[in-house]
């Protein structure tokens, strides 16, 4: 039994690992934000690509902050390359650790994508839970706070097709890299980028969170910006 | 989801005429923190309430999402219901007092005294609601309760108690309103029995039971909790979500009082009771 476990593992992998696949890539960036909460602050994000094959990828990825709020994200993805775009399907997990506020998050959502010439677009939904760090004198309060069903979306237009050398795009979302927040407070980013020689891809985001927008009372609460690179193997 | 999301959009089409659509992009009165600086202004100009109550063990009357409109049936239940209880001494409304433009007219004279059908004319504190904000209505807000941000205190024979009423009529409490909060809590919470603070948003997102409402953003709800736990905060009284929740979180006692506007299906409204411990019962209207 052993062995026919070990044959089937190793001929699924060597057809996983021998087809043609995407280049593994690293993505890092700097962040400058200021929010009525935290104020300003400031972060770095790294966050790794590995294309197992030209259908499934694995992303990995850590941000701290001056906030002392720290992130662990991860996704798993599965690509459909089809005559009328690329479709993919996602499956995710955002672990957030408040330290500044004894409270940990964690975001476990499925999202399908669909990425064609100028468009971007995603929907999914997700779960999440979070609760405090320690436990210390809470015996009659709830651990965790369960906010069991939410929707997670993005919408993003840009001016050249996706492998132009540089781009701009404005995009509308629920969530980015580090944070996904309920599906009322929308985040407006505008994009940039540039590769300005082989391997390298500059990136460059200016991106607004209002609040109260589905109060029907809009009101400004953060502002952020990033620069970064991707390096592509 | 589908079906709540379709009477969502019904919901939207057909309160259009209440709703100010421009709040959808952009603020429909005056922002959070230019509402916070008014606020003090005029809590500097009137100072801060202090309550002398002979009893101990008090009761108060809590109402949310009356959304005033043309009846004031169940607001004037409450009202009364607070006047005539001998153990009662203040009520407070936690915001979207009004439904739609000059619901404030409307509303406020059936908080006067009424020495016909009440036996006193107890205070009632207000806070505002994103409703109470709509075509610019925090003018009107102002000119009948001059401020949405402020605390007042309760004192007893051997207690004093102290009450925080905060603005999120936008969702977000703003950077300086919290630095306030901050202020106060450090300062003041030491001195006091119990503490209860009061806004009109929600914080948590449990269900979906008034899809879509929205909350504050996450950095605000953590930050917002974990400072109610570190000053032992013993009840946070909230609206907005028109449906009843009770969570103890972080040994804080949330609860979403459920609204109370006419025509809702099960109105009703809440009574504390300030003891060594808080106790609260909810009353159908």
């Amino acid at each position: 039994m052993k062995r026919i476990l070990l044959t089937l593992f190793l001929s699924v992998s060597i057809v996983v690992f021998s087809q043609d696949k995407a280049p593994i890539s690293l993505k890092s960036y700097a962040e400058y934000g200021y929010n009525y909460t935290w104020e300003h602050y400031g972060s770095l994000a790294v966050i790794a690509n590995f294309p197992i094959n030209s259908y499934f990828s694995l992303e990995g990825g850590l941000n701290t902050n001056t906030s002392n709020v720290h992130a662990l994200n991860t996704r798993a993805t599965v690509h459909f390359p089809l005559s009328v775009g690329n479709l993919t399907l996602e499956n995710r997990y955002l672990y957030r650790l408040y330290l500044r506020n004894n409270t940990q998050d964690f975001a476990v959502g499925v999202i399908v994508g669909y990425v064609k010439d100028y468009i971007k677009a995603n929907l999914g939904v997700y779960s999440r839970v979070y609760g405090s760090i320690t436990k210390q004198g809470q015996n009659e309060s709830v651990t965790n706070i369960r906010e069991p069903f939410n929707l997670i979306y993005n919408i993003e237009g840009q001016i050249f097709k996706q492998d132009h050398n540089w781009n701009i795009g404005l995009g509308i979302s629920n969530y980015d890299d580090f944070q996904i927040e309920r599906m009322y407070l929308p985040i407006v980013t505008l994009k940039g980028n540039f590769l300005p020689a082989q391997h390298f891809n500059l990136l460059t985001e200016l991106s607004c969170k209002p609040t109260g927008i589905l109060h029907g009372s809009a009101n400004f609460y953060a502002i952020y910006t990033r620069l970064g690179l991707i390096y592509t193997w | 989801m589908v079906k709540k999301i379709t009477y969502s959009l019904f919901a939207l089409v057909l309160t259009a005429c209440d709703m100010d659509l421009v709040g959808f992009i952009a603020p429909t009165s005056t922002i959070t923190e230019q509402r916070f600086e008014q606020s003090m202004a005029w809590n500097m100009e009137h100072g801060y309430k202090s309550l002398n109550v002979p009893i101990d063990n008090y009761k108060f009357y809590v109402g949310t999402d009356i959304h005033t409109a043309t009846t004031v049936n169940n607001i004037t239940t409450f009202v009364t219901a607070l006047r005539n209880d001998s153990n009662a001494y203040f009520g407070i409304l936690t915001g979207d007092l009004v439904h739609q433009k000059g619901g404030f007219h409307v509303l406020m004279p059936t908080l006067n005294f009424n020495p016909a059908t009440q036996a006193r004319n107890d205070t009632i504190f207000a806070t505002v609601g994103n409703h109470d904000l709509y075509f610019n209505q925090w003018e009107d807000y102002r000119t009948y309760w001059g401020t949405a941000t402020y605390w007042f205190e309760v004192k007893t024979p051997n207690y004093q108690d102290l009450f925080i009423s905060l603005d999120t009529g936008n969702g977000t409490l703003g950077s300086k309103q919290f630095k306030w909060l901050r202020s106060i809590l450090e300062t003041k919470r030491a001195n006091y029995r119990h503490c209860i603070v009061y806004t009109h948003t929600h914080l948590f997102k449990e269900d979906d039971s008034q899809f879509p409402t929205s909350n504050m953003p996450l950095e605000e709800t953590f930050e917002l909790t974990e400072l109610m736990r570190k000053h032992n905060v013993n009840l946070f009284l909230q609206g907005h979500d028109h449906t009843r929740e009770v969570v103890r979180y972080k040994d804080v006692l949330y609860i979403v009082v459920g609204r109370m506007l006419d025509g809702a299906k099960e109105p009703y409204y809440m009574i504390a009771t300030c003891d060594e411990t808080i106790n609260y019962k909810f009353i159908a209207l």
